[in-house]
Order: structure tokens, then C-alpha cells, then sequence
């Protein structure tokens, strides 16, 4: 009977629709093709403790005349001032260490300089055995140009290793 | 007394200060930023002294499933599938989205002497997007 074909025929249709548009449902949740398109932005604040220390500039040192390593930071404090630390800091031991902040442009010869042959910044004196040290910077410091930090031995005359100051 | 002296002084009390102020919030642990050729993915992340990972100048691509991963390796290649690999993980959530700055908690206990690289991971298909190597 005709009324009976058209039923049969409707309801596959109805069958086939139902099934393909589970497997459109399917397809679309396994590759988010809109993801292609559309940005998800975040903006979170910096955790809690975070909030009194901005992180500014940051680096690896690298080992130049002695075995070197640690990482040197500089951030901002809440007043404004800046401190650079080291931490997880270590070098070969001398009488008396001190951290300069040399201009990256005088660089040519690192290994080996009188202190006035160089552009640089005295910081103040560092322990090689103490992995973790803070020191206030002066207000009128570029780090900008002097962007790397130099391990400096007075009595060996030589720099024992070097952190170069990238953006955070 | 001497000005050297006066000078190093003031050296040692700010030292004193400014070592008092970061013994007591957060410092970074380790740092390092992300490379990622197939599914550009740029920024830094870093690990924070109170267990946080934070991304910053973030930005990956979009797509399914993406979640945020320390794994136990120094770093990722593009494509990567820590499945196949066998690399161990710890799974640090959803990523919360694909560009900005964002906090994750790691879970107190992890090492961060074995899990030395963050991945972007792609979990529907099992693949790295991004990764960035976290040195001390």
C-alpha cells in the first residue's frame, strides 16, 4: 500500500538523520574545528605570594675561567627598588668574590680584563658557597645595558663565570 | 671609619633586607620558555617557591582537550606522544586557555629534579604542542 511505503520511507529517513547527525555530534567533539577560529584569553593575577615581587629579568650562569652555575634574578620590589639574587648558586672558592654588573656591549674580551678596560658596576661581594644571595641594586642602574652579571675574582684577575639578563 | 666601610655597611643591611623580604614570598624555582613549530606556541613558564606553575606571554594554539603537563624529560620535541614514549607525567589540569597569563598547582611531592619540562599536550590525540624546559 502506498500510506505504508511513504511510513516506511519517512521513518528510515528519520532513522538516517538521527544517525547522521550523532556522527556530526561525534566528529565535531573530537576536533573542535571551531577551536581553529577561536581564542581563549586568560588573565590571571600572580599568586598571592607573588604579589610583593615582580620577577623583571632573569638568567643561567655559565661557567667562564671556574665551574659556575645558578640562575640570577632581578625584581621589583613594591617600593620600586630592585634586587637582584642568585640562587641555587655555585662557583669555585676564592678569597673574595664580587658580583659586577657588566655592560653587554663591552663583552668582547670576558675572560680576561682590568676592571677598567670594561664598563661595569661593582654590586658588592659574593659567598661561593652560599646558594641563595640578594643584593639592592642602585636606583640609576640601566639593566637595559648592563644586562649580565659577572662573577669577579680581584686576586685571580679572572671572571668565573657570567648570567646574561633576559626579559622575563 | 672610612667611607669604604660606611659603604659596605649599607650594603649589608639592604642585603639583610632584601634577603629577609624574599625569604618570605615567592621566588622563582626554575624557568624556561616554550618552543613549538606545528602548533606555534610561545611564552614562559615558571615554577614559583609556593609549588605554583605560571604561564606568561602565553600562547599556543587552540584545539581539543588540551591540558598542561610536567613531564620527565628535559624537554619536548614538536608531535611528541609521552604515550607511545613511555614518559611519565603529572597532569596538572585543562589548560584554562589558550593565550594569557595562568596559574597551575603542582601537586606537593612532585620532583622537579625528574620532571624538567612543561608540555602543552593535546590529550585527543595524543600530542605535544608546545614544550618548555625548566632550568634551576
Amino acid at each position: 500500500m502506498p500510506e505504508d511505503a511513504a511510513y516506511k520511507f519517512s521513518k528510515r529517513r528519520i532513522v538516517s538523520t538521527a544517525l547522521a547527525l550523532v556522527v556530526l555530534f561525534g566528529l565535531w567533539y573530537a576536533f573542535r574545528p571551531e577551536k581553529l577560529f577561536v581564542n581563549k584569553r586568560v588573565a590571571e593575577p600572580p599568586p598571592g605570594t607573588l604579589g610583593q615581587l615582580t620577577p623583571l629579568y632573569t638568567g643561567s650562569f655559565h661557567s667562564a675561567a671556574r665551574d659556575t652555575s645558578g640562575r640570577a634574578t632581578v625584581y621589583q620590589q613594591p617600593n620600586g627598588s630592585r634586587v637582584l639574587t642568585v640562587s641555587n648558586f655555585s662557583t669555585s672558592s676564592a678569597p673574595v668574590l664580587d658580583v659586577i654588573l657588566l655592560d653587554g656591549r663591552s663583552l668582547a674580551n670576558s675572560q680576561n680584563f682590568t676592571p677598567s678596560d670594561i664598563n661595569g658596576r661593582d654590586i658588592g661581594e659574593i659567598k661561593a658557597s652560599q646558594p641563595q644571595q640578594s643584593y639592592v641594586l642602585p636606583a640609576d642602574l640601566d639593566i637595559d645595558r648592563f644586562n649580565t652579571v659577572a662573577i669577579y675574582s680581584a686576586d685571580l684577575h679572572a671572571i668565573f663565570g657570567t648570567a646574561k639578563l633576559d626579559a622575563f | 671609619m672610612t667611607i669604604r666601610k660606611l659603604v659596605k655597611i649599607a650594603r649589608a643591611v639592604a642585603m639583610f633586607g632584601a634577603t629577609a623580604l624574599l625569604a618570605q614570598s615567592g621566588t622563582i624555582v626554575a624557568t624556561g620558555t616554550f618552543h613549538g613549530a606545528a602548533h606555534s606556541t610561545s611564552g614562559r613558564a615558571t615554577v614559583y617557591s609556593d609549588n605554583t606553575l605560571r604561564l606568561t606571554h602565553f600562547k599556543t594554539s587552540n584545539g581539543p582537550n588540551l591540558h598542561v603537563l610536567l613531564i620527565a624529560a628535559t624537554d619536548a620535541q614538536d608531535n611528541d606522544d609521552f604515550i607511545k614514549k613511555g614518559i611519565e607525567r603529572v597532569d596538572l589540569g585543562p589548560l584554562k586557555g589558550n593565550e594569557g597569563d595562568q596559574n597551575y598547582t603542582i601537586p606537593a611531592g612532585t620532583d622537579l629534579n625528574k620532571y624538567r619540562a612543561v608540555s602543552i599536550f593535546c590529550e585527543r590525540f595524543s600530542v605535544n604542542f608546545g614544550a618548555a624546559p625548566l632550568d634551576k
